[in-house]
């Protein structure tokens, strides 16, 4: 056998993953490459060039026109003949989307409509830095090949821009190799424990393994050769299972990070772990590969909030046309543009060759639109001892009732609870209201009122929320005074003060509040905060949780 | 799936997913059931599906050159200026209505090309035109914006396209299978949007090895020894062919008893099921079941096996409670009818 790779190092796999796209192409749909800007990036994708040219570089501001293509309005103007500019999508070979993590949901549909034609290879150029910062779904399907280079310096680049020997034979070749039914049922193995539903993945998995063959000159994939594609492929996405015994005592605080199954109230904690551990048994991996840093993010069904909000002037509900350049990102508004120009006819020269209308660039309009972004309802829950004390149940019932309005109205939501000495996130912007009803059923209470930490938490929510093109709102919820400052110390005045800080600091961001007094009597301490806030403050001292949702529901209209 | 002169994934090549190859195959037999909607993971052959079942379908004959797929060179638009009478075999169109398509894509809007050049006020058909006769598929459709939802909600009722803008006034048939596919994780559907798909199934991923390996060696075989794989396949799906045009032929004539009329408003009533939208479904996919089964009559058991898909999604829903609606059904079926037999029942 040739030397057999070892997968465990990056930048073997970044150059295995090369040599697998530039052999089997479109039968493994394209590579996405995690990575920051980095000498070694620089280099993998210089080697990519070499490898497999470019057809076509795509960004999340390519417009629908440049891809899809259709008739040139500037040049048919200029020419008056009809001109078709064909778009990128057109285009058969390597296309590469850069900037991939900020692709919108209708770019990723489009890309996934042109892979799914066949005859292309997507490079996706993902440079998130977040872990919620990532590819579309439907891409990160279709792309089957993952490579992560962080972690790579300049030492590696060599490594990694070596060329793989038989590259020509395999392109010919590979798809003669011969797969057996046995590491069929390997492959379908490793998928069920790691837990891929993708069966996309599995072909990609397959296809890659017989490339890796080819390239060794083998004529029929060995269990090695698919580990190799698995690790390409599979792993990344997988929920590699702990094979150590340890597992058997998860910490409980860490259980509910990822609510299971939809089913009762809290049935299935028990059942994760043992799940786990006889999947592990089944199925032994080699150990090399399960010690993988590498992992996609974003694995798991979760996408990446497709349905935030864009921003732009080519979708949405159609305001009136303004002038403009038929250049720009813009779309032209050929009726109000004729009217423009009619006025004018008889000033002007007449138009060449019997063209009924002369048309000036001055008369072009562009049409505008405006969308409506969504909203995220930020609930920030006291927890505190007195909270639970005085009115949790009322609390977590107006939440219900808040989130029953929430998805009426189609509003994500988002949860933040604070006790003791800090704010936790209970849960990211979501519209899946059963988890954060499940997020707040299962919320403890207790403890001092950290008010500062809860602001703060709320408002780190409310910019992300912003930044994704969502416009947030923050509803908190308390029964009293600040008593913990932000450094944990429990001093009322500097708490008071730090939670003052933190409620102007969220108003000046401009994010719109409000202030739910769920104490038995109201406090003045609230109403200053929600003076801070530039936000509503509802005093509900007796109100059911009925009538609080009724005043949220119209502070929230208004 | 490719452009590349390829022939679809045959639909009686795609490993297990009952639910949803029924539901599509009734709506088939009666394309006023009123689409399908398929939520579940990615990567389940739900696309697969949908191509496969058009290409499994007869071909349609339609005018040439017609943009809306008319039968008859009388009933083709005026503004199409088809001039040709001849007519022509084409394959069941499946239009594909990618998320971000803009709303003059979707209905068609004034040609550009024409206006400005030629000076001449002339109508640009869209997706919906094309999809006339065939199936509109829109994959992610929970993820569709609202105004495209909004527009699509009102064609699907009328079966007609009504452009009125930037001084075209246009209108033409649009009667479409619309068939959505979606991650209910990714966002919730409007419940009107929802209450528009006759049928609702859910489909999953084989999570055993052996169906796994299935799909795997089908997906291969279909991909790497394509003319071998499609003859073998081709005499299955020739047998789903003519069932369904035998059940289509035989649909006006299945009988619908007073009982199941009435066992079809007592399933409705003790589900609470909103309007009458959800009786017609289950009673018309029902009767396409009876048919498709070839069975004279419409009987509890086709009632039975088509309350779930027919009703799940129309029942009232707290957004709060996550007690599955098909155990709900399950629930009151077993009261009304007693628990469930067999599969066979």
């Amino acid at each position: 056998m040739a030397a057999a790779a070892d997968m465990s190092d990056p930048a073997v796999r970044a150059r295995m993953a090369l040599a697998v796209l530039a052999v089997a192409g479109p039968a493994v749909g394209g590579l996405w490459l995690r990575a920051r800007p980095s000498p070694v990036r620089e280099v993998f994708l210089e080697t990519l060039d070499r490898l497999l040219p470019e057809a076509a570089r795509i960004g999340p501001e390519t417009e629908d026109f440049a891809l899809s293509g259709g008739v040139d309005v500037g040049a048919s103007l200029a020419t008056g003949q009809r001109v078709l500019a064909p778009g990128l999508l057109a285009r058969t070979g390597r296309l590469t989307l850069a900037s991939a993590e900020r692709a919108s949901p209708a770019l990723a549909a489009r890309l996934a409509q042109a892979l799914d034609r066949g005859g292309r290879v997507l490079v996706a150029l993902d440079e998130g830095a977040e872990p919620e910062e990532t590819l579309a779904p439907g891409l990160a399907a279709r792309v089957g090949l993952f490579v992560d280079l962080d972690g790579l310096g300049m030492r590696e680049c060599d490594a990694v821009s070596e060329p793989t020997a038989g590259l020509e034979k395999a392109r010919s070749g590979w798809s003669e190799t011969r797969f057996s039914g046995e590491l069929e049922t390997v492959l379908a193995e490793y998928s069920t424990f790691l837990g891929i539903d993708e069966s996309r993945h599995l072909l990609v998995a397959r296809a890659a393994a017989r490339t890796v063959a080819a390239l060794r000159g083998a004529r029929e994939v060995a269990r090695e050769d698919l580990d190799i594609a698995a690790a390409l492929v599979l792993l990344p996405r997988g929920q590699v299972p702990d094979v150590q015994p340890e597992v058997e005592e998860p910490e409980p605080e860490h259980q509910d990070d990822r609510p299971s199954e939809d089913e009762g109230e809290n049935s299935s904690d028990t059942g994760v772990p043992e799940d786990r551990l006889t999947g592990a048994e089944a199925v032994p991996l080699p150990a090399a590969l399960l010690d993988l840093s590498a992992t996609a993010p974003g694995r798991g069904a979760h996408g990446a909030g497709a349905g935030a909000a864009l921003r732009g002037t080519t979708r949405g509900r159609p305001l009136p046309s303004r002038p403009g350049h038929a250049n720009a990102r813009a779309r032209i508004d050929p009726v109000a543009t004729l009217r423009a120009a009619i006025p004018w006819q008889r000033l002007r020269p007449p138009a060449p060759r019997g063209q009924p209308v002369a048309l000036r660039p001055s008369d072009i309009r562009i049409r505008r639109f405006e969308e409506r972004s969504d909203r995220v309802v930020i609930f920030a829950v006291d927890a505190s001892g007195s909270q639970a004390m005085a009115r949790m149940a009322e609390a977590k019932g107006a939440v219900e009732c808040l989130l029953s309005e929430a998805y009426r109205r189609r509003d994500q939501v988002a949860m933040v609870s604070f006790r003791g000495r800090e704010a936790e996130v209970l849960l990211a912007p979501t519209r899946a209201l059963v988890r954060a009803r499940n997020a707040l059923v299962g919320l403890p209470a207790g403890g001092a009122t950290p008010l500062a930490a809860g602001l703060g938490a709320a408002s780190v929510l409310a910019m992300q929320a912003r930044a994704a093109g969502a416009t947030p709102v923050v509803v908190l919820l308390s029964d009293g005074r600040a008593n913990i400052a932000l450094d944990g110390e429990a001093d009322r005045t500097r708490a008071a003060a730090d939670a003052e800080t933190a409620a102007r600091r969220l108003a000046a961001a401009g994010v719109e509040s409000l202030v739910l007094d769920t104490g038995r009597r109201p406090q003045a301490a609230l109403e200053v905060l929600a003076q801070a806030l530039r936000g509503r403050y509802l005093a509900l001292p007796f109100a059911r949780a009925k009538e609080m949702s009724a005043a949220v529901s119209a502070a929230l209209d208004s | 799936m490719s452009d590349l002169g390829r022939q679809p994934f045959p639909f009686s090549a795609i490993v297990g997913q009952e639910d949803m190859k029924l539901a599509m195959i009734l709506t088939a037999i009666d394309p006023k059931i009123g689409g399908v909607l398929v939520f579940g993971d990615r990567g389940t052959g739900k696309s697969t599906a949908v191509r496969a079942l058009a290409a499994l379908l007869p071909a349609i004959k339609v005018v040439e050159g017609c943009p809306v797929n008319s039968e008859n060179p009388e009933d083709c638009p005026d503004w199409a200026e088809t001039g040709s009478k001849r007519r022509v075999k084409r394959p069941t169109p499946v239009i594909d209505l990618p998320l971000g398509a803009t709303e003059d894509r979707v209905t068609g809007a004034l040609d550009i090309e024409r206006a400005l050049v030629h000076g001449e006020k002339a109508f640009e058909p869209g997706l919906l035109a094309r999809a006339n006769r065939g199936y509109l598929y829109i994959d992610e459709v929970n993820l569709l914006e609202d105004h495209i939802v909004d527009l699509l909600l009102d064609v699907a009722q009328s079966g007609e396209n009504v452009v009125e803008r930037e001084g075209l006034s246009i209108r033409h048939a649009a009667r479409f299978v619309l068939v959505g596919s979606g991650n209910p994780e990714e966002g919730e559907l409007r419940p009107q949007l929802l209450d528009r798909f006759g049928l609702a199934v859910d489909v999953r991923s084989p999570n055993d090895v052996a169906t796994r390996v299935e799909v795997i060696r089908r997906r291969a075989g279909y991909e790497e020894d394509h003319e071998s794989f499609m003859v073998r396949w081709r005499k299955a799906d020739g047998r789903l062919r003519s069932r369904i045009l035998k059940a289509r032929e035989g649909l006006s004539g299945v009988a619908t008893p007073d009982a199941a009329l009435e066992d079809c408003a007592a399933i409705c009533i003790a589900l609470g099921s909103d309007g009458l939208r959800g009786e017609l479904t289950l009673l018309r996919s029902a009767r396409a079941l009876a048919a498709y089964e070839g069975d004279a009559e419409v009987s509890r058991a086709h009632l039975r096996r088509m309350a779930v898909p027919a009703l799940g999604h129309r029942l009232r829903r707290d957004p709060l409670d996550d007690t599955g609606s098909d155990t709900r059904i399950a629930r009151s079926l077993g009261e009304l009818f007693g628990p469930y037999q067999t599969a066979a029942e």
